[in-house]
């Protein structure tokens, strides 16, 4: 599973992206787990990132498959 | 009252955004015409930089900025809306992000602008990263 880290989360981990080991499809929880334990500095993080999956935001019961496009969207500041 | 959906125009470019743009296409219907653009101040944090860089999700920002300005403008009974926001190295006094919004009236008009700029500051994948002394 590809994840895609912008602003804060690609600060902490030091590159733009990375692919976890994941093959089923999985709660937005547990993908949390799986980035945590990768990326342990993403922790505090996980309170106010959303979890995007193919360019939309992630709820509770989303699941995500290992071939979709899932990205940490820490709190934006555009606009 | 449901109204349709407005003509939108949303970009996202790493090219300065130019002082002056074409106004979204006239419409009959329009009574006010509201733009809108967003500069980089000089100060961040009390000190003074020379310019910000912002940080894009292009995929999915430009297809959330274009749901917020068909949503909102159809909420507001707009009739056309202009979203560019720019990305990269943005210098003092450059634009980083440009409204523009036909409606039939002032209020819409305001209105819309305003929501568009409020829910983008909330959803669109877009990050302030770096303020450059």
């Amino acid at each position: 599973m590809k994840i895609l880290f912008f602003a804060q989360a690609e600060a902490i981990t030091g590159c733009d992206h990375a692919r976890l080991d994941i093959d089923r499809a999985i709660s937005v929880d547990e993908l949390w787990d799986a980035v945590i334990a990768a990326f342990p500095g993403l922790g505090p993080l996980r309170r106010s990132t959303r979890i995007a999956c193919n360019g939309q935001y992630a709820t509770a019961t989303t699941r995500l498959g290992p071939a979709d496009e899932i990205a940490l969207i820490p709190p934006v500041s555009g606009g | 009252m449901q109204h349709p959906p407005p003509l939108v125009d949303a970009r996202l470019t790493e090219e300065p955004i130019p002082p002056s743009l074409p106004s979204p296409p006239p419409l009959n219907e329009c009574g006010a015409v509201l733009t809108f653009r967003r500069v980089v101040r000089g100060t961040h944090e009390g000190k003074p930089i020379s310019a910000v860089r912002y940080e894009v999700y292009e995929k999915m920002a430009l297809a959330k900025i274009t749901e917020i300005a068909e949503a909102l403008g159809r909420n507001h009974g707009a009739l056309a809306v202009t979203v560019i926001h720019r990305h990269g190295v943005i210098r003092v006094g450059e634009t980083v992000v440009y409204v523009a919004v036909r409606a039939p009236t002032r209020r819409a008009a305001v209105g819309c602008v305003d929501d568009i700029i409020d829910v983008m500051k909330r959803d669109a994948p877009i990050w302030r990263v770096e303020a450059m002394p």
